[in-house]
């Protein structure tokens, strides 16, 4: 055991060539070419860090501001009225971090046009850092170089991340730190160091500072922390409180701060105001009725815009609604067959670890984590197979449940996407039935993804399903919301395609039909439709 | 340092492989950013069309101003006036002769002309008014005005009408007919940064791809 997943060696020059010219691309949209506002909500990320800049550290729900001038247009053409910034509900580790270029820009400049795009370099250098992140954890993971390097960099040609990339938003931020904590659990996984659990915990905790969302991300990486820890009784305690406090104190300090402000832990903006549950509404009427699962596809592919000239007092009559735009066509068939085929990739791998381990032998050793008592239990053959039929069976009613009954969108592509949608509770549970057997490390670390992806998606729907009886609307079916999950999905998929030796030149035709999508998407939709809504 | 002359060898061709294919590819589309919307294309329901636009055919076709965008309504005002005409080529056969499009205002008018050999089968070809400003054309009585000069039978592309309702009835050989011309209005708004941004990205598409196919290749890599 000992240093395995510690001796990955350095970084090749292509994996820094490609994270520099990310990065560089990044900031070339976010100076050039993204309108500002354009990015989803960045009036209040970007009111929020100039609140930070201005001395406000912790500017309070309610109390805080959108600044009327905020995009420095003439006086003549501002909104009269101050809107609340309703941003301010986020934790602040983001917020710090963007607040150091436009604190340092301050200094030397009064030009508008710098100031307001400065906060936009955390976000452009987080993808550069996110593409290293994840090259260096598919390393560890087993990944060869050759293959790690086209895998890492494809995050960046997901038109939404490359734009959220380019503006002031805390999205890609979240990404990193995800990615960051996904890198330190393989590590331990693989290697059983205590410094890894806890360097796992303090990236998770700084992702709780950054973004709510990541709380939901840290029940379900913590369990794994300590399902897979290996020490005897005391020792095994003592640092599980020690993980716990590490990931938690952050989280737990907000909290803290909300309750005593709010009366509530996770107070948002609207929470609080009254509101009751308007209908009866069942969940399954609200997946026929509404487009959840294709939102959450295409949403996460890209939908940009948001702003544009409605934030023009001047042009705000002409404004019908926030102006925003999906991708469609050849970008967006292109994305959802390249999902489609790595679902089918899994799905495969999944059933091949499931057969395989039916027929495991049970380790040798004294069991000293919980995987190992849990592995003892499950290696007698009877026990295994109903585990494992049962994960199976279940997961595949979900399936069936979503297939049949969701709503979906009368295009070519819309079928194929509730497809891979509902693979998620069929994958999702048999994985987490075939990691209660004994299993190698890289398998289980293979596992782990759709386990934590199908925890993290039932929270979310179910928050979904909550604001939808309250609000009467569909609300929050962003694929950004999905984030702090995706970098264990990558690295599933990716020692599933390294155990079932699919080609490097597989990888790279991949690779390349994502990034002519990509550049497609730029040129011929996301473009133009930036001329049609700027300010 | 020594990977260095390699990676130039094949490392630049490569880059310039793929910038040419995008800009090959998306060259005119890029170009296109110049010039944007002032109306949404009108619908295309019941279509048909004027046949081949031989010698002295014509087709008439009064400008809709209702239709114009609020916000081009608000801001391209000092734009020079361009139309988007929909023309049909009969499977991109080998077309030849020459249109002429004009603009024709109370006080203002402009012309243009197209060569039938560069129109594509079923798409908008835009036609642009040179000094033809939308602030001195707006809301004024206008019709747009197609005119083969030379088109031969069996040799000559074609206009769409479009049956909507509530559409202003069109004039083919000076007869009014039940169909209105399937046009669009546009001008010439510059976007310079578009443009550039344009080049930029795909200068980026090509050495991106370049280091991942070189990545693919290079057997120290393992």
């Amino acid at each position: 055991m000992g240093s395995e997943g510690n001796t990955a060696p350095g970084y090749p020059w292509q994996i820094l060539v490609l994270a520099a010219l990310f990065t560089l691309q990044s900031l070339y949209l976010a100076f050039f070419l993204t309108p500002p506002g354009d990015v989803p909500d960045e009036v209040g990320h970007y009111s929020y860090v100039r609140d930070i800049a201005d001395g406000k550290i912790f500017p309070l729900l309610g109390e805080s501001y959108m600044a009327p001038d905020l995009w420095g247009m003439p006086e003549a053409l501002q909104r009269p009225e101050s809107r609340e910034n309703w941003i301010v509900q986020h934790p602040p580790l983001y917020y710090v971090l963007a607040a150091v270029p436009l604190a340092v820009g301050d200094v030397f400049t009064d030009s508008g046009w710098f100031l307001y795009r400065a906060p936009r370099i955390v976000s452009a250098l987080a993808l550069g850092a996110l593409i290293l992140v994840l090259f260096r954890t598919l390393v560890v993971a087993g990944v060869p170089m050759r293959r790690a390097i086209l895998v890492a960099p494809t995050i960046g040609f997901v038109p939404m991340v490359t734009q959220l990339s380019s503006g002031t938003n805390n999205d890609l931020m979240l990404l990193l730190l995800s990615a960051l904590a996904m890198l330190y659990l393989v590590r331990f996984v693989l290697g059983q160091r205590l410094s890894d659990a806890y360097l796992c915990a303090l990236w998770l905790g700084l992702a709780g500072a950054t973004k709510m969302t990541a709380w939901v991300m840290m029940a379900p990486v913590v369990g794994l922390l300590l399902f897979e820890m290996r020490q005897p009784l005391w020792a095994w305690l003592r640092h599980a409180a020690g993980i716990l406090v590490v990931a938690l104190a952050l989280p737990v300090w907000w909290m803290v701060r909300n309750v005593i402000h709010f009366g509530h832990p996770m107070h948002i903006a609207g929470a609080g105001t009254g509101g009751k549950k308007v209908f009866d509404y069942g969940f399954l009427d609200l997946i026929r009725d509404e487009p959840v699962f294709d939102s959450f596809f295409e949403h996460f592919y890209g939908l940009f815009g948001f702003s544009g000239y409605c934030i023009n007092y001047d042009l705000i009559h002409l404004c019908q609604g926030i102006q925003m735009t999906r991708l469609f066509l050849f970008p967006m068939t292109a994305f959802t067959y390249v999902m489609l085929v790595l679902t089918v990739v899994f799905l495969v791998y999944l059933g091949l670890v499931a057969w395989r381990s039916i027929f495991a032998k049970p380790a040798s050793g004294p069991a000293l984590s919980i995987r190992e008592h849990v592995g003892a239990v499950t290696s007698n053959r009877i026990v295994g197979r109903m585990l494992l039929g049962a994960g199976v069976l279940v997961g595949a009613v979900l399936a069936t449940v979503l297939l049949t009954q969701s709503y979906v969108r009368d295009t070519a592509t819309g079928p194929v996407q509730l497809w891979i949608m509902a693979a998620a509770p069929l994958a999702g549970l048999t994985a987490f039935a075939a990691v209660l057997l004994p299993q190698e490390a890289r398998d289980r670390i293979a596992l782990y993804g759709p386990v934590v992806f199908l925890f993290f998606g039932a929270i979310l729907l179910y928050q979904i399903y909550q604001g939808f009886l309250y609000n009467e609307w569909l609300r929050g079916v962003h694929g950004r919301y999905l984030y702090p999950v995706i970098p264990p999905l990558i690295v599933s998929v990716a020692i599933a395609f390294e155990r079932l030796r699919v080609p490097t030149l597989a990888y790279l035709a991949i690779v390349l039909v994502l990034g002519l999508a990509f550049y497609d998407a730029f040129l011929e939709q996301v473009i133009p439709f930036y001329i049609s809504v700027r300010v | 340092m020594r990977r260095l002359p390699r990676i130039l060898k094949f490392g630049i061709p490569l880059v310039l492989l793929v910038w040419a294919g995008y800009a090959w590819v998306y060259g005119d589309w890029i170009r296109g950013y110049a010039i944007e919307d002032a109306m949404y294309p009108s619908p295309i329901e019941d279509p048909a069309h004027v046949d081949d636009l031989t010698a002295g055919r014509e087709v008439v076709q009064p400008v809709e101003w209702d239709r114009l965008k609020p916000l081009a309504r608000a801001r391209a005002q000092d734009n020079t006036v361009c139309a988007a005409l929909y023309f049909a080529t009969y499977g991109n056969r080998g077309n030849r002769g020459t249109l002429e499009v004009e603009w024709l205002g109370p006080e203002i008018s402009g012309q243009s002309q197209v060569d039938m050999a560069t129109v594509k089968d079923n798409k908008f070809h835009t036609v642009c008014f040179p000094g033809v400003r939308l602030a001195d054309v707006i809301d004024q009585p206008s019709f747009l005005r197609i005119r083969s000069l030379d088109g031969e039978l069996g040799r000559s592309v074609t206009a769409w009408l479009s049956g909507h309702e509530g559409a202003v009835r069109a004039t083919v050989d000076g007869q009014q007919v039940e169909r209105t011309l399937v046009y669009h209005l546009r001008t010439i708004a510059g976007n310079t940064r578009e443009r550039i941004a344009g080049w930029v990205l795909i200068l980026f598409a090509g050495l991106i791809m370049a280091v991942l196919v070189l990545a693919v290749f290079d057997r120290r890599l393992r």
